[in-house]
């Protein structure tokens, strides 16, 4: 509580805009992530997420718009609260995971003695011992570079693709450590990908990328919502199957959609997909198919990105 | 800022090549003190005998009677420079090289200090590059002309030389100031070497040139010498400052050097953005 008021957001923008050229890597966009959120910030390769993680760390200067951290406009104040991790790790190759986290430890005047082994602990990398960090697998990298993100105690962890290159081992390991920083030490993460599926094993809130500007944004229930089995019905009168359905079965609103003249979907009740078909068959409506359609997430994001 | 200080001096001291170009460096000079003499025997053997051969063979050495002009000499004629044009581009290369000061912009650490830090931390290396040098070519000048010197010199004179090395290490510093700077613009440890040498080999050159060009614009055929307001220049003229010469001349030299590429480093690094 800061003056009486909790603080909700830590980052907050408002038409972030960077041009590189004539081309606006990031078009005014507008993000909030609340504490406590992981923000899940989808976009193709060169959609913009790097770009608008660079400006926010303050790697990249903005043509215009608006940055907030901590709802406070000190940015470089407040830039200390904040871990980052962005595209490749970034440690130095020929000194140990101990002694990168020393510099770190120097650099942000943190005890070195107290702080290290914990550190190193957290991420998984108690047995680097004396290997220097060129020595290290991508994963160990990618863990040595979080451990750095998270000297100092950040309130607020931005990874960039952390994911990217990792086995599905490493895969695995970052996933259950973004989770464990998220749910035991209250960080609050927002974290760019390629990939929804990944994402969706993590975030709670996703915003989506395209050609620098945010076109979408929903929640996890939504997300999950959108991308739940449904069943799909084509018939050879949508209009009187619907009626039937609403009138002898009483499916209503958003559980059931016209797709076309002769497509229907039901989203919810699919364990009565048996009774529909019994019901459409004995009022006189043809079936030329029923199938469950399982909607991908990677269908659904790819659709996001071709309607914008 | 100190504690940025302290963790470019942590990374620096933890950096071999560091130590590598010290040693290097010193084994060619104290090597260069065992060539003098060599070539200061064969000039006194063959003395008379023949005048081209004299000629040839004038021996630096004997201008050199203790280890401690020796050990001065080996800071004047500034062939550290080269190695410090190599190892600057290298150490801050690396930094953009390796992504690590994204880790460190991103903390919120102002781009000034970090630039100031980064130069801070070369200015130790530049000093301590010096130093082992001085050391152990002072030892092996004592060792070959069988004086260190000290006895000789009297306290004014000590005065002389220890600000004749204060004002050297200064022009030095200039110099590796301009290094730092343009491997904070070009970040490229390839770039940056090929350009901090090209100003140590070339640097008559680029005088010459802004001369030529300052002579046209002026429309006068008056000679500018700017090759004198060089800091390689200077480093030689500072030496005349033990005789009497001019002491303002290298300092103003070095100063200004040192905070003009100070001012364009830090507003070019302020400017852009960091990969």
């Amino acid at each position: 509580m800061i003056g009486g008021f909790s603080m909700s957001y830590v980052l907050q923008t408002s038409n972030l805009t960077r041009y590189f050229g004539r081309k606006a890597a990031v078009n005014e966009v507008s993000l909030n992530v609340k504490k406590g959120d992981i923000y899940g910030l989808i976009g193709r390769n060169g959609a913009g997420k790097t770009t608008f993680i660079r400006l926010v760390a303050g790697l990249a200067k903005k043509n215009r718009g608006e940055i907030r951290l901590f709802e406070s406009g000190d940015l470089n104040k407040q830039r200390r609260k904040i871990g980052t991790m962005i595209e490749t790790p970034a440690i130095y190759p020929n000194l140990t995971a101990k002694q990168n986290l020393h510099y770190y430890c120097l650099l942000l005047g943190i005890d070195p003695v107290t702080a290290i082994e914990p550190m190193l602990s957290l991420v998984g990398l108690s047995e680097a011992g004396k290997k220097k960090a060129k020595h290290f697998s991508l994963g160990m990298k990618q863990r040595l570079a979080i451990a750095i993100a998270l000297l100092g105690d950040p309130e607020f962890l931005m990874l960039d693709e952390p994911m990217n290159g990792l086995d599905p081992t490493g895969v695995r390991e970052m996933r259950e450590l973004i989770l464990k920083l998220n749910k035991e030490k209250k960080i609050t993460i927002l974290i760019s990908s390629h990939i929804l599926g990944e994402l969706s094993k993590i975030a709670t809130y996703y915003g989506v990328i395209n050609n620098g500007k945010l076109i979408d944004e929903f929640t996890l229930q939504e997300l999950k919502e959108k991308c739940a089995k449904s069943l799909e019905i084509s018939v050879d009168d949508a209009e009187r199957a619907v009626e039937i359905l609403r009138t002898n079965l009483g499916i209503f609103g958003d559980e059931l959609i016209v797709l076309d003249s002769n497509t229907i979907r039901i989203t919810k009740n699919l364990h009565r997909a048996a009774l529909v078909n019994t019901e459409l068959a004995r009022n006189g409506v043809s079936i030329l198919s029923s199938q469950m359609i399982n909607h991908d997430m990677e269908d659904f994001f790819l659709k996001l990105i071709m309607k914008s | 800022m100190a504690n940025l200080i302290k963790s470019n001096l942590y990374k620096l001291f933890k950096r071999k090549s560091l130590y590598i170009f010290s040693m290097i460096y010193t084994a060619l000079s104290c090597m260069s003190i065992f060539i003098l003499k060599i070539a200061d025997e064969i000039r006194n053997k063959t003395a008379g005998a023949s005048e081209d051969m004299a000629i040839k063979v004038e021996g630096r050495l004997s201008n050199f009677n203790d280890g401690l002009s020796l050990g001065v000499e080996f800071i004047v004629n500034g062939e550290a420079l080269i190695f410090l044009a190599v190892f600057t581009a290298m150490f801050i290369a690396a930094e953009f090289t390796h992504g690590t000061i994204k880790n460190i912009a991103s903390k919120g650490f102002k781009r000034k200090k970090i630039y100031k830090s980064i130069f801070f931390s070369m200015v130790v290396a530049t000093i301590i590059m010096l130093g082992i040098n001085f050391i152990f070519t002072t030892m092996v000048g004592t060792l070959v002309t069988g004086s260190i010197g000290i006895g000789n010199i009297d306290k004014l004179l000590l005065f002389k030389i220890i600000r004749l090395v204060i004002i050297e290490v200064l022009l030095h510093i200039a110099m590796v100031s301009l290094f730092v700077m343009v491997t904070m613009i070009f970040r490229s440890s390839g770039v940056a070497i090929t350009i901090n040498l090209c100003l140590l080999v070339f640097g008559s050159a680029y005088y010459q040139f802004i001369e030529t060009i300052v002579r046209y614009i002026l429309k006068t055929d008056k000679e500018l010498n700017l090759i004198n307001y060089g800091i390689q220049k200077n480093l030689y003229l500072a030496k005349a400052t033990v005789n009497g010469g001019d002491i303002k001349q290298p300092l103003i030299v070095a100063v200004v050097f040192l905070i003009t590429s100070l001012i364009f480093g830090t507003i070019a690094f302020k400017r852009s953005d960091i990969r």
